[in-house]
């Protein structure tokens, strides 16, 4: 496909970076020529200088021609702007970054009047990631599908727990069924577990199922079950403004600190119903001050990504919080290192939204992707597909697919039942089936079947990140 | 540097060496030449197995930076060079390896100087071969490369801006393969249209491939020891225009295909080139007037030469050499402006010209008004200060490479006008030279020193100076031996991890679970759902199944 991004921000240069792999003729737009030579000179794509919105820009950049255009500048407005002169010059499929909140509040109005493609808020997406994880403070990250009603939760095995030591295929006998072990990270490294693999303490697991059975397993693996009551948020930006809004509803108690007398002021007009303290974060004592010692958790959502790492490491260390920590993708391997329990991305989840919606363009017909995560550093990927009527998989029990090596099926969910699949399972048309898969790049279900060739090398994902995924 | 990256590119470069290698051979089966082909075909085969074993088992490159383009270009040049040359030693042809070298530099430089006193000894093989080189040399073997290599990533970009000429070498479409994909398609559509020309003006077949070759990468072998004289005049025009046509930036060509006409006509570098030759043609025509017999036949040859020395191609209908001092030294002038930039030609560029001249106007207003804020434009857009700056080092170095050159042919005591020329048609990749490397006579009479050095001036000059200048630097080779140690001792890792997991399968990573299941001895599964019950008496097997239907 033909894709055009404006804006070589955080999320633009991420944005390069997939669609390229995935292989896609992008053409990347930016004023600032520094940032247009960088993402020339990483990636396969052509780069353009210029302001996205003068009529040169746009007829140099091709947009006639192109099929898809992003906007994601730092502007809204040029955002809106640069989308609707995209479509005038005849670029049918648009999406637009709208991250200010006056705007966000009734996107879908703004969507279909302007009549673009979507409309994506980074801060947004990331304050409903938080709050999926503050509501079940066992896991790591909760990823959500579309249609279903399972989900897949990750979670970290403690030192202690029964898992410790158990080989998989015990794990239905001592701890619990109706749950699916996905994938298990072990020092940075994705395995697909079989029967004999044994898990380990400090691994961290992908766990595919209904919530109600995840939390019975969570119970028994001794993980903390119930809801989050008190959370201290560090820092009054947009996401904490979205989170705020839904914790409130929830019933939680939220104190929020920010060093910014202003902020803090419009944040108390906005959010009448929480504590609003104005005072210097990183500061320890005001942190112990404001009762850090009685909260069940901690997000830092700071400007800083030092000072969020900070912040939950010593609130790991004080308290023994729950923390959840905005970090934007930087020194990713030191991070991870860090063993920090849930980290949020914004720009990823923003970006990774972004590929899901081209992948579901780029395959026009046929079963859809619905849904991406990206598990276990991107080594894995967690697809969600619609089944369509022809589809070459409907019929057939599992047993008998003739299924790629490092494919899995996890979840099938048929109206609101989900199913955790057995040999003896059949997709029919309409179900929606996740499929988890370290090889990047399906755009239909029939992709799982190893008739079907691959449609994309692997090693591109791996040998990018520079580390190597070994066996 | 990563020694393993730039080994991969050589064994790439080498295998497409060897498929260059068949056209040849059968060129020399069809004019019964039995013992050529056959060595040929030896030469093909040599390059065919020392390319894969260079890339034999590579699976990833790791990183391949700027410092990886330059190395692997200017090192995948020498040594195209040197297995392009083993042919014209094993059959004979040229019995001094050195001679045979600068020939094959020559070739594929596409500078077109010839150590070949009589071309009548050389077979209808060789002088394919020669002539062939030329083709790929013009737009590059690893532009051609990475039109057919299956995974691109931007990092091959380095190979492209290494490899083409021109001071600021852009991509024409998104990606890279696509880029190196499209320029070739011109090329080819370009080189085939001057066939059929020369097919239709009634040239002969063997004549019209090797003269087309030669134009199209603005080469300037010769075929025929007679050189240029048993061809007729319209035919002397179609190479003349088609020499000019292959000097012009392949952008402008691209434009023509977006119908981006307004555009295309606009380019300056363009203009200036074509502004050039038409004034250049003018002057000399006055200047010689009186040594052809009409007016026609003057500005024919005048043409011809002109069209010939600017694209750097070098081909000679007449001997310039004996033409007034004016036209010489304007001839001269006109090898070091050379081609556009983005064309096969050769020289200093047309564009880098352009450039330095608005530099040196802004520079002027500059002592007019000190206070001046000015950026020099280039078709309507600004031009990156890095841009411009490259430039000017590209001259600095351009000259330094020169008198290092000249200082070295010097030794060998001809006349400074030889000396000078024949750097000149080496670095600038022309071919003939004046006074005794003239159009009509050969090379042959330097030393092997200063064939070596011109060799030098040959590559450097193609290749723009750095990729070759680079490989000379010390720093550039920094931490080699770090890299590669570390890659050894990761293959070693690796096989080991291979070769233990066959006796001892453990937790399989994703991509492995079928080969997992498979080295216990396991029959190859139906599916991983499926549930045979004969089987079911091993017992690590059936805990396995059992556990695997929990795990998917």
């Amino acid at each position: 496909m033909q894709i055009v991004i404006a804006g070589l921000g955080k999320v633009g240069t991420f944005l390069a970076g997939e669609l390229s792999l995935e292989g896609h003729d992008l053409t990347v737009v930016d004023t600032r020529s520094e940032r247009v030579r960088a993402a020339t000179s990483n990636f396969d794509v052509m780069g353009m200088t210029g302001n996205i919105v003068a009529p040169d820009t746009i007829n140099e950049t091709g947009l006639d021609e192109a099929d898809l255009f992003i906007a994601v500048t730092t502007n809204d407005e040029v955002n809106l702007l640069s989308c609707l002169l995209a479509k005038k010059a005849g670029c049918h499929r648009t999406i637009a970054r709208v991250r200010s909140p006056e705007y966000s509040a009734d996107m879908d109005y703004l969507k279909e009047q302007l009549g673009l493609d979507m409309i994506i808020n980074p801060e947004l997406l990331a304050a409903q990631e938080i709050e999926r994880v503050l509501a079940l403070p066992g896991a790591i990250d909760v990823d959500t599908f579309s249609h279903g009603i399972g989900e897949i939760y990750k979670f970290k095995i403690l030192p202690n727990s029964v898992l410790d030591g158990l080989a998989v295929k015990n794990v239905r006998s001592h701890v619990a069924d109706n749950v699916l072990l996905c994938v298990d990270e072990r020092n940075q490294l994705a395995y697909i577990p079989d029967g004999d693999f044994v898990l380990k303490g400090k691994d961290k697991l992908y766990l595919a199922g209904s919530r109600i059975n995840v939390i019975k397993f969570f119970r028994k693996a001794g993980l903390p079950t119930a809801p989050t009551q008190h959370v201290m948020i560090i820092g009054a930006g947009k996401i904490a403004h979205y989170l705020v809004e839904d914790l409130l509803k929830e019933g939680m108690e939220v104190t929020i600190i920010d060093h910014d007398l202003a902020t803090c002021e419009q944040f108390a007009l906005l959010h009448p119903g929480c504590i609003i303290i104005h005072g210097d974060g990183a500061d320890a004592d005001l942190l112990l001050e404001e009762g850090l010692m009685e909260m069940d958790a901690l997000v830092s959502l700071t400007g800083f990504d030092e000072e969020n790492v900070f912040l939950s490491m010593f609130a790991h260390r004080k308290a023994g919080l729950k923390t959840v920590t905005k970090a934007n993708r930087m020194f990713d391997e030191v991070i991870q290192d860090l063993d920090l329990d849930t980290l949020i991305n914004p720009k990823k989840l923003t970006a990774e939204f972004i590929v899901r919606h081209v992948r579901a363009i780029a395959n026009g017909t046929g079963s859809n992707v619905e849904t991406m995560h990206k598990l276990a550093n991107d080594q894995v990927e967690a697809l969600e597909f619609t089944v369509c009527e022809n589809a070459p998989v409907i019929g057939k029990p599992l047993y008998q697919m003739d299924l790629k090596p490092g494919v899995l099926i996890a979840l099938i969910t048929r109206g609101d039942e989900s199913i955790l699949p057995r040999g003896s399972d059949q997709m029919q048309a309409g179900d929606s089936v996740v499929v988890i898969t370290n090889n990047c790049g399906f755009t239909d279900i029939s992709d799982i079947l190893s008739t079907t060739p691959y449609p994309r090398q692997n090693q591109s994902t791996s040998s990018a990140k520079g580390r190597k995924v070994k066996p | 540097m990563n020694l393993r990256a730039v080994l991969y590119v050589l064994g790439q470069v080498c295998k497409a060496e060897a498929a260059f290698l068949l056209l040849p051979m059968i060129c020399a089966i069809c004019y019964q030449e039995y013992n050529v082909a056959l060595i040929y075909f030896l030469v093909a085969l040599l390059c065919l197995g020392l390319g894969l074993l260079l890339t034999w088992g590579r699976k990833s490159m790791g990183r391949f930076r700027a410092r990886e383009g330059m190395a692997a270009t200017g090192l995948a040049w020498i040594l195209m060079s040197i297995l392009g040359s083993l042919p014209f030693i094993l059959a004979g042809e040229i019995s001094n390896p050195i001679d045979a070298f600068f020939e094959t530099v020559s070739g594929f430089t596409t500078t077109g100087s010839t150590t070949i006193p009589d071309l009548s000894t050389i077979s209808h093989g060789s002088l394919f071969w020669r002539s062939f080189t030329h083709w790929i040399g013009g737009m590059g073997v690893l532009v051609f490369l990475l039109a057919l290599l299956p995974s691109t990533s931007a990092k091959f970009m380095n190979l492209m801006i290494a490899e083409s000429p021109g001071p600021d070498v852009s991509k024409l479409v998104p990606k890279v393969k696509d880029t190196a994909k499209t320029l070739y398609m011109m090329y080819i559509g370009l080189t085939l249209i001057q066939i059929v020309f020369l097919l239709l003006a009634g040239m002969p077949l063997f004549d019209t491939l090797c003269l087309t070759m030669g134009t199209a990468g603005t080469g300037g072998f010769a075929v025929r020891p007679s050189g240029f004289d048993d061809y007729t005049m319209l035919q002397q025009g179609i190479i003349a225009i088609f020499m000019m046509l292959f000097g012009i930036n392949f952008s402008f060509y691209f434009l023509m295909l977006r119908r981006k006409w307004k555009q295309a006509f606009h380019m300056e570098e363009v203009l200036t080139y074509i502004g050039i030759i038409l004034v250049v043609t003018f002057v000399i025509v006055l200047s010689v007037r009186d040594r052809f017999p009409d007016l026609w036949q003057a500005i024919h040859h005048v043409f011809f030469t002109v069209s010939s020395l600017i694209t750097t191609t070098g081909y000679a209908t007449v001997d310039f050499n004996l033409w007034t001092p004016l036209a010489r030294t304007l001839l001269i002038i006109i090898m070091f402006i050379g081609a556009c930039a983005g064309s096969t030609g050769g020289g200093i560029k047309v564009s880098r010209f352009n450039v330095m001249v608005k530099g040196i106007k802004k520079e002027f207003r500059n002592l007019l008004h000190p206070g001046l804020v000015e950026k020099v434009h280039m078709d309507g857009k600004p031009i990156a200060h890095e841009t411009v700056r490259a430039i000017n080092v590209f001259l600095a170095i351009y000259l330094i490479v020169f008198v290092s050159v000249l200082l070295v042919v010097t030794i060998d005591g001809k006349d400074l006008v030889t000396n000078f020329s024949a750097v000149a048609a080496t670095i600038n990749n022309i071919g003939p030279g004046l006074g005794d490397v003239g159009p009509m006579s050969t090379f042959a009479g330097f030393s092997n020193v200063a064939k070596l050095a011109l060799s030098f001036a040959m590559l450097a000059g193609r290749l723009e100076l750095l990729p070759i200048i680079l490989l000379l630097v010390p720093a550039m080779w920094q931490g080699t031996h770090r890299i590669t140690k570390r890659d050894l001792s990761e293959r070693k890792e690796e096989w080991e991890h291979s070769h233990a997991r066959k006796e001892e399968p453990d937790a399989p990573w994703a991509g492995e679970q079928q080969h997992s299941s498979d080295s216990t001895g396991t029959p190859p599964p139906v599916a991983r759902h499926v549930r045979i019950p004969e089987e079911e008496d091993d017992p690590e097997v059936a805990a396995r199944r059992r556990s695997r239907r929990i795990a998917g």
